[in-house]
């Protein structure tokens, strides 16, 4: 019997956050600790599964904000102070719990996570976070795509394409200059998707094939596909669509029956930086008054026991294997229900947000690569991307998804609810005005007039992320989110202000590219009406 | 004591509720137990502001007061422009500017003058007019609003309409949404009549389908609407 397909994705995101100089903030900590403690223990994990002749395949999204990111120089000198002061704290650590070896060996192994993503940060990737994920892709270990530039939630700009066109043709242009050569797929972010994108993506997405969906982009659709989400469709614009397994990937996201919930797995909320006096922590945190995280987590989850047991490796780890053999036998259980009802093998869609490996999860690099052992030994079933799969059954029903989303209630939601909805029209305001701007001086020749309307289309692009919505909607850091739409906005009407009146003020210029130096080669032309 | 939706209310920290009542009132609610806290919270906010999405969104978001900027922002930029985004299948967030010519214009000309929504149904063949859905009469004062949209045409926009002296007149039109039935609100026929095998394959393709939304114990997960005619159209998942 021929093997059924697991194709699964990571997907790595983050806003883009760049401090000034004489900055420093929290949301900044964000980048350092998903770098130390998710994609360093990931690039290390699928190396030492290369070591192992292990064959696997994994799709990675890394979005371009995230891109931009890692090659940035100044981030990751920022980076290494970061990790420099969690050292110096896990010393102190070491020094203060030398009477209690329990806890002892959970801080050495943690001091340990830092002392090695600094040497390898310096050593081995030569101050380049994005050059090991270059490196395995590459080697086609791992298959690396994009998504729209800033995270832009696709469904609520349906009447901006502009704004959708910019977003991809800006992606494509940052992973072609750093992955050499065009993505062979797409992400849409938080799978939102609405039935004309197809289209647009089509025009823009060059030599990407496929994307992502929810599942309920097939389900809730019109008809359904013959083959249900367990291949994928081809969409009326001739791109493959895959749909997700909600269900198997339930069994880590779920907030309350997942796996990373369980009682011997380190507890993320429990950090000295809460738990000791501040006298002794305080250096170590941006907010003295109100504690925050250090890194350095002692207990594990333990159930709901007011008093947390000390984490131990050996114990987590061993439920890292009864998890990784479990998440593998629903798969192959789910297999065969679904086997005879189609007429191929069926593929499990599953996508996991990358920054839950490690940082939130702390053993799910530890499982995902059980996970990938076992499918390697498996004679049942085998890991594929999306571009494998299309190569090996390329027939698929044409088929029209519907409007969806991975979001809270399927739809748009988290993007519109009573608070955050305003700020679509300042949005959408400046979108116009950017529009206007680049279309009045599409013909424009000076070149400084050209990096202003330049400038328009890089903050209209980072105005849209949807990283300020939802951190509006969950109230994270809302302030801060306040601040970057503000920042943004007021750049855009600026830049109006400027071009309109032919008044240019090269200084403030540089000043607001050097600010966020993202996207260099951005061409506003992508924004003109046609 | 009012009749609160008091299991919301109970669902909440001690934090929140203690904000909740500071935020409105003089009271220091620090010494109130936690049945005090609730009634405070209920005598403080009317009924239907209780149940108003935007107190559940106040709730969710307790620290919204910081988000100044937002609530100073323009309401009216100088233009008349008329926008819609879909929130799910059945709401939709609209919100408008009128000019503040435009505006003096109307009222110069009648000062009785009055603006609406109009819901249009799209003609999708030559030959069909466009249909108006529903209108809602909103005021000079307001926008924005959410919208309920009972059933969601196929191709569909919202216009923002003027009333001076007796006249309706189009303003501003939004983008026209091409929207796809969902399949189970569908009317459309199957083009080929179902067999009891093939009825019996899709069932079972649609209950693996409709798995993402069930738990482990074969529990529904996800609070949705759809999902809920889905169900009382086809019944449950598990069978």
């Amino acid at each position: 019997m021929s093997k059924s397909f697991v194709n699964l994705t990571l997907n790595a995101h983050l806003p883009y956050i760049r401090p000034l100089e004489d900055e420093r903030f929290l949301e900044e900590d964000w980048y350092y600790e998903a770098v130390v403690e998710s994609y360093l223990p990931l690039v290390r994990m699928f190396n030492k599964l290369i070591k192992d002749n292990v064959s696997f395949r994994i799709t990675l999204v890394l979005s371009p904000s995230l891109v931009e990111m890692m090659k940035d120089r100044f981030l990751t000198d920022r980076l290494l102070e970061y990790i420099d002061s969690h050292i110096e704290l896990g010393e102190k650590e070491l020094k203060r719990l030398k009477n209690e070896p329990k806890v002892y060996k959970v801080a050495e192994e943690i001091l340990e996570m830092y002392k090695l993503a600094k040497k390898e940060i310096e050593e081995e990737y030569n101050y380049n976070i994005l050059s090991p994920f270059q490196t395995l892709n590459e080697d086609q270990k791992i298959e690396i795509i994009t998504t729209a530039s800033t995270y832009a939630f696709l469904p609520l700009y349906e009447s901006k394409p502009s704004l959708l066109t910019s977003s991809f043709v800006t992606a494509m242009k940052v992973h072609f200059d750093n992955f050499k050569g065009y993505p062979s797929g797409l992400w849409l972010p938080e799978c939102g998707y609405f039935p004309t994108l197809d289209a647009i993506l089509k025009k823009d997405v060059l030599e990407s094939k496929y994307f992502t969906l929810s599942s309920t982009a097939f389900s809730f659709s019109e008809s359904y596909p013959k083959r249900g989400n367990y291949a994928p469709v081809k969409t009326p614009s001739g791109l493959y669509a895959f749909a997700l397994d909600g269900a198997l990937m339930s069994f880590v996201n779920s907030s309350l029956t997942g796996y990373p919930g369980d009682d011997d797995y380190r507890e993320f909320y429990r950090d000295i930086g809460y738990d000791l006096p501040r006298n002794y922590v305080g250096k170590y945190l941006h907010n003295k008054e109100h504690g925050g995280f250090t890194g350095y987590k002692y207990y594990a989850v333990s159930g709901k026991k007011a008093e947390k047991d000390i984490y131990e490796r050996d114990k987590a780890m061993y439920k890292v294997k009864l998890h990784s053999e479990n998440f593998i036998s629903n798969i192959i259980e789910k297999k065969n229900k679904v086997q005879p009802l189609i007429d191929r093998p069926p593929i499990f869609n599953l996508a996991f947000d990358a920054e839950l490996f490690g940082h939130w999860w702390k053993e799910g690099v530890d499982w995902l690569e059980s996970v990938l052992r076992l499918i390697d030994k498996s004679d049942e079933l085998k890991t594929v991307t999306g571009s494998d799969y299309i190569k090996e059954y390329p027939e698929a029903e044409v088929f029209s998804p519907t409007f969806s989303s991975l979001a809270d209630g399927t739809y748009s939601y988290p993007y519109l609810d009573g608070n955050n909805n305003k700020i679509q029209r300042l949005i959408f305001n400046a979108l116009d005005k950017v529009q206007d701007l680049t279309t009045r001086f599409r013909t424009e020749i000076n070149s400084v007039k050209l990096r202003y309307l330049n400038q328009a289309v890089r903050d209209a692009l980072l105005l849209c992320a949807s990283d300020w919505p939802k951190i509006l909607h969950n109230n994270s850091c809302p302030s801060y989110a306040e601040k970057r739409i503000n920042e943004h906005l007021t750049n855009i009407d600026k830049i109006c202000e400027l071009l309109s009146h032919n008044k240019l003020e090269t200084s403030w210029l540089v000043k607001a590219e050097r600010h966020y130096p993202v996207f260099e080669g951005i061409d506003f032309k992508v924004f003109t009406l046609d | 004591m009012k009749s609160a939706p008091n299991h919301r209310l109970e669902a909440l920290d001690r934090h929140t509720l203690e904000l909740l009542v500071k935020r409105d009132s003089d009271v220091d609610p620090s010494s109130y137990t936690d049945d005090e806290l609730i009634d405070a919270v209920c005598e403080i906010y009317p009924n239907d502001v209780l149940s108003s999405i935007d107190f559940a969104n106040k709730i969710g978001n307790k620290d919204t007061d910081s988000l100044s900027c937002f609530n100073k922002a323009p309401l009216y930029f100088n233009r008349t422009s008329i926008d819609l985004v879909l929130r799910d299948l059945h709401w939709c967030y609209v919100f408008w500017s009128i000019s503040p010519t435009k505006n003096a214009e109307m009222l110069e000309q009648d000062s009785q003058a009055s603006i609406y929504l109009n819901f249009i149904k799209k003609a999708r063949k030559k030959e069909e007019r466009d249909e108006i859905v529903f209108s809602v009469d909103v005021s000079f004062q307001e926008s924005e609003r959410n919208i309920y949209l009972p059933e969601i045409p196929s191709s569909f926009a919202v216009v923002l309409m003027e009333r001076v002296n007796g006249k309706e007149t189009m303003i501003a039109t939004s983008y026209i949404y091409n929207f796809q039935e969902p399949f189970f609100l569908s009317e459309k026929k199957p083009a080929t009549k179902p067999t009891k095998k093939s009825i019996k394959e899709k069932e079972d393709l649609n209950n693996l389908f409709f798995a993402p939304l069930v738990n482990q114990d074969g529990y529904l997960v996800v609070d949705n609407p759809v999902l809920d005619r889905y169900f009382k159209e086809y019944g449950g998942v598990n069978e």
